[in-house]
C-alpha cells in the first residue's frame, strides 16, 4: 500500500542484449518445443526498456520523491553497465544456468537495484521491464 | 454495484524552471541541474485522469465525458495550459515546481470537483518519454 500523500516516480531507460533460452539437461528436441525460435543456437537480441518505479513521500525542500539524477546513476552502474551491448547468457554474471527470461530478468535488475534504493531511503516500488512492444513482465518484490 | 475505472487523456504545454531562490545558485545547480538554468524551460505534459464509480444502470457510465472535460479543462488546463508553472501553482515559490508538486497541486484542483458518486482514483503525468509520475491522493 501506498504511505498516505506518497507520489510515484517512474524512469524509463533502454539497453540493447542477447540472449538465449536454453537448458542443457534437455534434449535439442525438448529444448526447441518449449522455447522455440528463442532456442535457436546462436542467440538473439532485443532492444530492452527498463521501467524503474520509486515511491515516497515529497521533500518539502527540493519538491522530490528522489533526485532523478540518482536513480539514472543507480540504473547506469548497476543496470546498463552490466547488460548494454552484451550476451546475457556468457557475460552476465549469474545466466550461465539460469534461463534469461524477461521474467528472471526483472526479478534479477530488482535485486541489484533494491539494496541501493533501500540506501537512499526511498521504496522501490516496481520494476517493468520491456522486451519489445508487445511483451513486459513486471516485479514487486517477494511480499507482493 | 461493480466498481469501473475510467482514464481520460489531456495535454497540456508549461514552462518551469526548478530553484530555490532562498539557496545559492551553486546549491541549485548541484541539487536541480539543467533544470535550475536561469531561464527556465518547459514539457509538453500528458495527464491521465482516472475516475473510480459505479457504472449509472440508467446511461452506463460512472461520468459523462463531457461533464469531465469541462471540469478538467475549467480547473487545470485553463489555468496551466502555456503558462509558467513557477507562477501559476497554488504551492507558491517553494518548493520548485517538479512534476511530484504539479501531480499535487492538479489533485487538489480536481479532486472536490468530480461529481458524486464517482470519485477521484489516480493521476499519472508523464513529463517526458522518460519520466512518469503517478498520485493517488493524500489518504
Amino acid at each position: 500500500m501506498s504511505a498516505p500523500g506518497s507520489v510515484d516516480v517512474t524512469r524509463k531507460v533502454r539497453f540493447c542484449a542477447a540472449h538465449r533460452y536454453h537448458r542443457q539437461d534437455w534434449t535439442p528436441e525438448k529444448n526447441r518445443e518449449v522455447f522455440g525460435a528463442c532456442n535457436n543456437p546462436h542467440g538473439h537480441g532485443h532492444n530492452y526498456e527498463l521501467e524503474v518505479t520509486i515511491r515516497g513521500s515529497v521533500d518539502p525542500l527540493t519538491g522530490m520523491v528522489i533526485n532523478l539524477r540518482r536513480i539514472d546513476e543507480i540504473l547506469r552502474e548497476k543496470i546498463v553497465s552490466r547488460f548494454d551491448h552484451r550476451h546475457i547468457n556468457e557475460e552476465v554474471e549469474g545466466f550461465r544456468d539460469n534461463i534469461p527470461t524477461t521474467e528472471n530478468l526483472a526479478v534479477y535488475i530488482w535485486n541489484l537495484i533494491e539494496p541501493e534504493f533501500s540506501k537512499e531511503e526511498v521504496e522501490l516500488s516496481r520494476v517493468r521491464l520491456r522486451e519489445d512492444s508487445f511483451l513486459y513482465a513486471e516485479y514487486r518484490g517477494e511480499s507482493s | 454495484m461493480s466498481t469501473v475505472y475510467l482514464g481520460r487523456l489531456y495535454r497540456f504545454n508549461a514552462g518551469h524552471r526548478l530553484s530555490r531562490p532562498d539557496r545559492d545558485p551553486d546549491w541549485n545547480l548541484e541539487v536541480f541541474g539543467k533544470c535550475s538554468y536561469e531561464g527556465g524551460h518547459g514539457h509538453n505534459y500528458d495527464l491521465e485522469v482516472v475516475i473510480r464509480g459505479a457504472p449509472d444502470p440508467l446511461t452506463g457510465r460512472i461520468i459523462s465525458l463531457e461533464l469531465l472535460d469541462t471540469i478538467v479543462n475549467e480547473k487545470v488546463i485553463e489555468p496551466i495550459d502555456h503558462r509558467n508553472l513557477n507562477e501559476v501553482l497554488e504551492t507558491g515559490s517553494t518548493p520548485p515546481p517538479t512534476t511530484e508538486v504539479l501531480i499535487r497541486d492538479i489533485w487538489n484542483r480536481l479532486a472536490n470537483s468530480i461529481p458524486s458518486p464517482a470519485e477521484l482514483e489516480l493521476l499519472r503525468i508523464l513529463e517526458t518519454e522518460k519520466n512518469l509520475f503517478e498520485y493517488s491522493g493524500p489518504a
